[in-house]
């Protein structure tokens, strides 16, 4: 028997993990958090003051930002190990950081696009056009890195993954981004936020390059740790 | 003329391994190698037969000593892992998957190609007795069921070397027979079968060679019979539920190596040092007395006896 090529593998997670996203009650539930903002925007909607409009929308989107790529991301590797269902990967002749990169490569891109549809809806039921692409753009990566970031804290902290990467979202990432200082460059919101054009005294360039640095920094946590965990 | 020298690489070798979780010792400085044919591991729940498993399936690294697998280290290598079947001890599986695509999934991750996968899927299936509930989700299956999907995902990829820890617990009788010669044959086929549980029927129903463990050590290696027959000089207890349990003490209690009877609620429970002689004289009673006999069990058929003797006699008693 060969062993399966990295591709393969890879192939292989992802669709297995996407099977299993759009089957679970998961889906349903980020469905509703992610029509929260919807909701805000065509009640604002009759204000007819464009940018405050878009100010609050994103102010909730930001908040559907911080709780809906961790439901993803945390219960990647997290929710495997507590059910103990990460035996049966772990198991099979591949290597372990390709099991995450594996869901990775499946529940970033869906939780981007979940985010990415729940802002363009949003903007377009109360303003009846569509939303400035970088704002599109930085809040599609944005939900993509804030997953990774979620799987990499969940791989730390298995038993209480998904409760602990959006407490660390919601509790020390969103304020740590508001912080007036170089510090704030630790956080995955603010270098979302940026990237996305809502920083107005920073350019997006510096938002893109934090965002890939934190999730680099996270999937390379998950990496390591994940070829420690014992089930 | 020389003579070819081939070497004969053992299927697994464990050699002076210990595994620690934390301070809790899961398996205590095992040595022990499999050459192949089905082997049964007993011993009872935590005794160390799961660690030593995940081991071999190269879940777990051993924190002291080596294991290999076919020559390899299966922590490691997966060219190793490829030729092995896993299947765990817990039922939990993805309940969202249909059993076919589950199957094929674990099938893919194996090494099978993605084209034939699915046919792996159901050829493993069908081996198991699951042709018909294929296609459903495994959220709605039984515990035989979903046992039986498990040993597929372990075997769709064909593997030489298949890990079975407690395959049978929770199944119904049928289901445990069907399974059983499901295994067996498996073994006649030429896999090599490790096969874990902590009742001695069960494996002896698969096998005659087994391991006992116990407390993260091997206490014992070999043949069955000859284990049991260690048991059988021990006092032996027989019980038998019928429908006139004194008639058969009375039949009994002349025999002098019949220490002790006792009676319960629609049975007898003998304890006698002679179990063959016993068994002889307790069905020339039943058909001397035409008593109409439910069941015919030994407590001292489950390990717990065999384990109580042997921590005796390993203990110098």
């Amino acid at each position: 028997m060969s062993v399966p090529t990295t591709a393969q593998a890879l192939s292989t997670l992802a669709r297995l993990t996407l099977t299993r996203v759009t089957r679970g009650k998961l889906l349903w539930i980020s469905l509703a958090i992610a029509f929260l903002p919807v909701m805000f925007a065509g009640a604002m909607g009759q204000a007819k003051q464009a940018l405050n409009i878009t100010n609050a929308t994103m102010g909730i989107e930001v908040f559907v930002l911080a709780i809906l790529p961790p439901l993803y991301g945390a219960p990647a590797i997290a929710e495997e190990i507590e059910e103990r269902t990460a035996t049966y990967l772990w198991s099979r002749p591949i290597a372990r950081w390709v099991i995450i990169a594996g869901k990775l490569l499946a529940l970033a891109p869906f939780a981007g696009i979940v985010v990415l549809g729940s802002w363009v809806i949003a903007i377009v039921v109360s303003l009846h056009h569509l939303p400035s692409t970088l704002s599109m753009v930085g809040l599609g990566f944005g939900a993509a890195g804030i997953t990774v970031v979620a799987c990499g804290i969940a791989t730390l902290f298995p038993k209480r993954g998904m409760a602990l990467a959006i407490i660390y979202v919601l509790i020390i990432d969103l304020p740590l981004g508001e912080v007036p200082a170089s510090v704030r460059w630790l956080s995955v919101t603010h270098a979302t936020t940026t990237l996305a054009d809502l920083q107005t005294d920073t350019s997006p360039v510096y938002g893109a390059i934090a965002l890939v640095v934190i999730s680099a920094i996270w999937l390379a946590v998950a990496f390591r740790r994940v070829g420690r965990l014992e089930t | 003329m020389t003579a070819a020298v081939v070497d004969v690489v053992d299927v697994v070798d464990v050699r002076a391994c210990s595994k620690w979780y934390g301070n809790v010792l899961g398996m205590s400085d095992i040595t022990w190698s499999l050459k192949g044919g089905i082997v049964g591991l007993l011993g009872p729940n935590g005794a160390g037969k799961s660690t030593l498993i995940k081991m071999i399936a190269g879940l777990h690294a051993p924190s002291r000593g080596t294991l290999t697998v076919f020559g390899a280290d299966p922590f490691i290598d997966a060219t190793v892992r490829s030729r092995i079947g896993y299947a765990p001890e817990h039922e939990k599986t993805w309940d969202e998957l249909t059993a076919r695509e589950l199957v094929t999934y674990m099938a893919e991750l194996a090494g099978v190609p993605r084209a034939d996968a699915n046919k792996a899927a159901e050829a493993a299936l069908a081996e198991m007795g699951m042709t018909t509930a294929m296609n459903r989700r495994v959220r709605g299956f039984s515990k035989g069921m979903r046992q039986r999907v498990k040993l597929a995902t372990a075997i769709a990829h064909k593997p030489d070397l298949l890990l079975l820890d407690e395959p049978l617990t929770g199944v119904d009788p049928i289901a445990r027979a069907d399974i059983v010669e499901r295994i067996k044959k498996l073994g006649q086929n030429g896999t090599t079968i490790v096969v874990s549980s902590h009742v001695l029927y069960e494996i002896e129903a698969l096998t005659s060679e087994i391991v006992v463990i116990y407390r993260g050590q091997v206490l014992a290696e070999g043949n069955v019979y000859e284990i049991r027959k260690l048991i059988d000089k021990q006092p032996h207890r027989i019980r038998i539920e019928c429908d006139r349990p004194h008639a058969i003490g009375t039949a009994l209690a002349g025999s002098e190596h019949v220490a002790r009877i006792v009676f319960e609620r629609n049975a007898a429970l003998v304890e006698t040092r002679d179990p063959d002689r016993c068994y002889a004289e307790i069905a020339d009673a039943v058909l001397a007395n035409n008593i109409a006999v439910r069941q015919l069990t030994s407590p001292d058929n489950n390990l717990g006896a065999v384990f109580a003797y042997l921590t005796r006699a390993g203990g110098g008693a």
